[in-house]
């Protein structure tokens, strides 16, 4: 798989595509913030880039819950009900003596 | 922020109440079987994990503080879980789920998506999650899919916050990589 971005190659670029995340994120100070903008105004490459990282990220994050099939739900109380069992006999057991 | 109701269920349980129990289990099981499901790409080992989750939480609930929300306590149960299942995956030579191109489908469509397109959008999201290394697909799952703050996700995994993100920022590239392939002429 090919992990490196194809845009900006100069070494600012490279730079500031480490803090795109904590931008998107608005985890950065307000210097850094103003210095992406700042350069975002000047690289299309770069506002390319933010574009389709931010587009990624609210994909993943309007994916949501998968719901729990009804036999895996059966199943998963059914084992929960086990251990209860197995766990109240052991506290029993554990009285007895 | 801890809820009150949450905060009660958790002391029934811990007095023994199965149904107050239950009800956890309830409002937590969707979260931590599509963390699973994403994590692992697999419905069995996903359900392997569910089952090894709230059957811990059970047998620990008198260990657990609260001072956390249940639901971030589970998600680290699960992704200890997880992440267990696929270490032995990768020792003993288990397959790399054989997946197609994840970026095909996920076309610029400014148009409402139908239900089919959605849910072909959404097979193909997870996908591409299955190609990224088992520690990135973590954060990103906990942090973009279940929608974690960063240093939720961050004391889950047992990261510090630098290596959280560093690890974020590697996932993510990864995946809007994928889909901008797709956009790609």
């Amino acid at each position: 798989m090919k992990r490196k971005h194809q845009h900006g190659s100069t070494g600012h670029c490279r730079r500031l595509t480490a803090v795109f995340s904590d931008y998107l994120d608005k985890e950065t100070g307000q210097r850094v913030c103003r210095q992406v903008e700042e350069h975002l105004a000047q690289c299309p490459d770069c506002k390319l880039y933010l574009d389709t990282l931010n587009r990624s990220i609210t994909l993943y994050r309007g994916l949501g819950d998968v719901p729990v099939p009804q036999d895996v739900e059966s199943r998963l109380f059914a084992t929960i009900r086990l251990a209860s069992f197995i766990k109240k006999k052991r506290t029993q057991r554990a009285a007895k003596k | 922020m801890i809820n009150v109701n949450e905060t009660a269920l958790v002391a029934a349980a811990r007095r023994g109440d199965q149904r107050a129990f239950e009800k956890l289990v309830r409002a937590n099981q969707a979260k931590i079987y599509s963390l699973a499901l994403r994590m692992l790409g697999n419905q069995q080992d996903a359900e392997d994990v569910l089952q090894e989750t709230f059957v811990s939480f059970y047998k620990n609930i008198g260990r657990f503080q609260g001072r956390s929300l249940v639901s971030t306590y589970l998600y680290r149960l699960a992704s200890n879980f997880a992440l267990m299942k696929l270490r032995y995956r990768k020792s003993h030579g288990g397959r790399q789920q054989s997946l197609e191109q994840a970026a095909e489908v996920i076309a610029h469509n400014p148009s409402p998506l139908d239900q089919t397109e959605r849910n072909e959008l959404r097979r193909r999201l997870d996908q591409a999650l299955q190609q990224l290394p088992a520690a990135e697909r973590a954060v990103v799952v906990l942090r973009d899919v279940q929608g974690l703050g960063g240093t939720d996700v961050a004391r889950v995994l047992k990261l510090s916050l630098p290596a959280m993100k560093s690890r974020l920022h590697r996932g993510r590239d990864a995946l809007r990589q994928m889909i901008a392939e797709r956009d790609a002429p």
